[in-house]
């Protein structure tokens, strides 16, 4: 166990020495996640971004059969309750010209006009309608809206044709448009994006990381420290589990310091600790042991720099780091579900929603699996004493370091 | 203490050490000398199981080291040819981990670690990365790294390569110390020949993957016939000299170079004044001469017909 312990510390103290590490382990993830919450609004919402809605209402009160009302206020009301404001920030306006001035000066998305007479155009039965005036740019914040309005006005047809009283007290009892994060599955809890984003950027980033490891072991074999590694009373399994233990825990303090500060400045909420970590321990291995094989079978780093581009940017998109997976085309989504960056990204989804770790324990023995198949492969290549000849010409011939972003 | 019987190594149809057979005898230090190419390293390669032998056995201590590679790893030490360390590490922590793959503890690891740097005087540098110092620095706690385990035999491959005089000197002290204070067995590869001289009782020379000569530098000597060098400088030789030079009696072999003559003397010349009165008297306007006695670089020459830095 020592020696195992010797070479895990030697790796971090290699890879706590390059500038570079700190720059693709930490802050590249950071910055990219910044800059996904700021094109989303900063939003904590995945589905149900808030944004400013303007409203003004003409109408005006009309006498029903046994009280007086006013559809204007109630849909005012509506606006106000506890529900509909988790989706927009409604803004009451006292004329017509001001709701416009709102949406030219883009203070607004939507603009809900309530024309004169609307009550009693619609006691009348009477043709009426309510007027939505959105930003073009807003074309999703004017479609959640007019949602709500259509549900609306649904509801006032529906009362209409049961000739019941339309009343405030009717309405607050029943909203026409029960709005609601919750998802059907009571267990299961929303996911927003800023969660999302977050686990796919780390996901992303530790295959990077675990590549800039794989680059030590080219440099290991190039620096001939590996034969030397060889020459002692050292098991090969060692040096192997070295490798793979050192790419998990940096995996795992990477995806520690990503999951901290999306916490802290981003308030972003995760679920269970332990079953997260579980989750990035067997994905770090799965990743790792495909890593440890590649800096085995490569004899400098072009070839892992090769292998790494394929894999980062092939695996990172079809694994839903570029785009939601749930936006992939049917196709996609299978092999998704398939490859260790996509069961990784599904397993933390699950938990983020609050599921158990019975849910994801098929997928978590699968990335196990995979794991162990590219270490059993690795383990093979490095013990069949394979060596670079450039290693054996000299020192002063320093290898090349191609970069891989 | 090791032994080599039959040892062979093929790449495809170049065979690199073709059937050597040694051994190295307990507390000696043994020399394995050969030009660049003659399949010094791939022998240290083999010994240190870094290489698997394509035919042959080595035995350390009488095991075969096929059968026990960990008992045999233990007690050995290798200074691998190129420097094999962590060069953003220190040379404290690089001496440290190579001592925990050892198998030292913790405290045996942090004890030998201050041992080692004073060994190889570099105590006040041990914090400093590998990296950032000297060529010839980095050759010490090369060399520091293979005695973390105390071993009893040391395998040095060309240790000296590219260093300034001032390292190798203390490369070699360091060497002869330890073969001298600790017993410590020490085989030592190098195509210097006065390195080889210096430190070695016996040699064994290599050329093209084959064993062509082993003992001591007398026993090389007394088997090969080996001449001694007479060099003799001059100002005017008449062209087509050099078949009466040839044919004096006494030597062996003649090269002559720009203003210089190179003669291998048969050992039975007891006076090589003689030489040089026949080389006068046959046109030859000598300025000066130089007398070599054997040395190890002759006898490579005599018995390869090159020279080992070629």
């Amino acid at each position: 166990m020592n020696k195992l312990f010797h070479l895990i510390l030697t790796d971090i103290k290699l890879l706590s020495k390059s500038k570079v590490f700190y720059l693709k382990l930490i802050l590249f993830p950071c910055i990219l996640i910044l800059i996904i919450s700021a094109m989303f609004g900063n939003t904590n919402n995945k589905e149900n971004p808030a944004f400013p809605v303007v409203f003004y209402s003409e109408d005006n009160v009309v006498n029903g059969k046994t009280e007086q009302i006013c559809i204007g206020n109630i849909f005012l009301d509506l606006l106000r309750s506890q529900e509909v404001q988790k989706l927009f920030a409604v803004t009451p306006v006292s004329d017509y010209a001001e709701g416009e001035a709102f949406i030219n000066n883009k203070k607004a998305s939507v603009f809900i006009y309530i024309p004169h007479n609307f009550s009693q155009s619609y006691v009348n039965n009477s043709p009426c309608s309510i007027n939505l005036i959105a930003d073009n740019n807003k074309q999703i914040d004017k479609q959640i809206v007019k949602i709500i309005v259509d549900r609306f006005i649904r509801n006032l047809e529906l009362m209409r044709l049961k000739k019941t009283e339309i009343t405030g007290s009717i309405i607050h009892d029943s909203y026409p448009v029960k709005l609601t994060r919750k998802s059907i599955n009571t267990v299961v809890h929303p996911l927003t994006i800023m969660q999302y984003e977050s686990i796919a950027m780390t996901v992303m980033f530790s295959i990077l990381t675990a590549f800039e490891l794989a680059h030590g072991i080219v440099d290991d074999k190039l620096n001939n420290t590996q034969l030397r590694i060889k020459s002692t009373p050292t098991l090969n399994i060692f040096y192997a589990l070295g490798k793979v233990a050192g790419i998990v825990l940096a995996i795992v303090v990477q995806m520690s310091i990503v999951m901290i500060i999306s916490h802290f400045i981003f308030h972003v909420e995760f679920g269970n600790m332990i079953n997260l970590l579980l989750i990035t321990i067997c994905y770090g291995f799965a990743i790792g042991s495909i890593v440890f094989c590649a800096g085995t079978a490569a004899n400098d780093h072009m070839a892992i720099s090769s292998v790494a581009s394929f894999i980062l940017y092939g695996f990172s998109f079809l694994g839903g780091s570029f785009v939601d997976k749930d936006s992939l085309p049917a196709s996609l989504q299978v092999i998704q579900k398939l490859i260790p960056n996509g069961k990784a990204i599904n397993c933390y989804i699950n938990v983020y929603q609050g599921r158990s770790l019975g849910y994801i324990y098929a997928d978590l023995i699968v990335l196990l699996i995979i794991g162990l198949l590219f270490f059993s492969i690795g383990l093979y290549l490095y013990g069949e004493r394979r060596f670079i000849k450039n290693a054996d010409a000299g020192n002063d011939k320093k290898p090349v370091k191609a970069t891989l972003l | 203490m090791l032994e080599l019987i039959d040892l062979t190594k093929q790449y495809g149809s170049d065979m690199v050490v073709d059937h050597i057979s040694l051994k190295v005898e307990d507390g000696e230090i043994f020399g394995l000398l050969g030009p660049n190419g003659a399949g010094k390293s791939t022998v240290v390669s083999m010994i240190s199981t870094v290489k698997a032998p394509t035919g042959g056995e080595i035995k350390i201590n009488g095991k075969s080291l096929r059968r026990f590679p960990m008992e045999a790893k233990k007690v050995m030490g290798i200074v691998p040819q190129d420097i094999a360390l962590y060069e953003a590490l220190s040379a404290k922590d690089n001496l440290e981990l190579f001592g925990s793959l050892y198998g030292l503890s913790r405290n045996e690891s942090k004890r030998r670690v201050e041992e080692v740097l004073d060994i190889i005087e570099l105590a006040d540098k041990k914090n400093q990365a590998v990296g950032e110092i000297s060529g010839g620095m980095k050759r010490r706690v090369n060399i520091g790294v293979a005695l973390m385990n105390n071993p009893e035999l040391l395998i040095l491959d060309e240790p000296t390569v590219g260093i300034d005089p001032q390292s190798r000197n203390h490369i070699l002290e360091t060497v002869k110390k330890l073969n001298k204070e600790k017993g410590m067995t020490v085989i030592y590869t190098s195509h210097y020949m006065e390195e080889v001289e210096f430190l070695c009782k016996r040699v064994a020379i290599i050329d093209n993957g084959k064993l062509i000569a082993l003992g001591t530098k007398e026993e090389l000597k007394d088997k090969m016939n080996a001449s001694d060098t007479l060099i003799v400088f001059f100002q005017y030789a008449p062209e087509g000299i050099f078949p009466e030079i040839s044919s004096i009696w006494g030597v062996e072999r003649a090269e002559i170079e720009s203003n210089k003559i190179r003669l291998l003397v048969h050992p039975a010349v007891k006076n090589v004044m003689d030489i040089i009165d026949r080389l006068r008297s046959i046109g030859i306007q000598i300025t000066g001469f130089k007398f070599e006695e054997v040395n190890l670089e002759s006898i490579f020459l005599q018995i390869t017909g090159k020279s080992l830095r070629e």
